[in-house]
């Protein structure tokens, strides 16, 4: 941290490394959080949202297009 | 009422989980625990994101909220050497950070998206050393005027 402050070359050197290195692990989903819901659902998009906004990277499941979840879906 | 769901994610593993459905949504958390509709706060604290912030610290400036203007405190602050706390209820940005797009803010003459305007201040205040803590709500704070000696 102390090296980021004082260091301008180096520090703009990491910091774009972290930043790119946040944008590829967003646009791979690569985070351990898997997100399972329904485009219709309110509280989906809020944690959607949430996660969106603090760019922590997630996968998303739809359980309206997942086959698996159709037994589920079945009981709506 | 509750069904099993077998979930093949990305990296090719299955998780298999009894669900009903009014726990959806759910959220699989680093493979290991399923939350089912789960508060932000509880979001939160299963990713750690404020698992590296000392809450016994005392602090040199607190600031509540995370939008535009208390990132910019944030910025100010911490760059001038305070130790420099961020309160934020939902996450980084504030109201701006929902905006599609900001043609209004000093500095930005084609705009910008308030995501984008959030992400770049937010950095730039952890840069500085500003700890910023997500999905905690500041009580009303009771401050007693405090004069200020020479």
């Amino acid at each position: 941290m102390k090296l980021i402050q004082t260091d301008t070359e180096l520090s703009d050197i990491l910091l774009r490394a972290f930043i790119l290195r946040r944008v590829e692990l967003i646009s791979y989903q690569i985070g351990g959080v898997v997100v399972l819901g329904s485009t219709y659902s309110a509280e989906t998009l809020r944690i959607r949202e949430f996660l969106t906004r603090n760019s922590y990277p997630y996968a998303y499941v739809d359980l309206d297009q997942n086959s698996d979840a159709q037994e589920l879906l079945d009981r709506f | 009422m509750s069904t099993s769901i077998k979930i093949r994610t990305r990296r090719n593993y299955s998780i298999v989980f009894d669900v009903a459905v009014q726990d959806v949504p759910i959220m699989i958390c680093r493979g290991q625990s399923v939350l089912r509709n789960p508060t932000n706060r509880q979001i939160a604290d299963c990713l750690g994101f404020n698992e590296a912030i000392d809450q016994t610290h005392l602090r040199d400036l607190v600031i509540i909220g995370a939008g535009p203007a208390g990132l910019a405190a944030a910025v100010y602050g911490a760059s001038e050497g305070l130790d420099v706390l961020v309160v934020e209820s939902e996450a980084p940005g504030g109201q701006a950070g929902s905006s599609s797009k900001i043609e209004n803010y000093l500095g930005f003459p084609t705009g910008i998206s308030g995501q984008e305007l959030a992400g770049r201040a937010y950095t730039q205040a952890q840069k500085f050393g500003a700890e910023v803590m997500i999905a905690k709500c500041a009580k009303t704070p009771h401050l007693r005027p405090q004069t200020v000696r020479d």
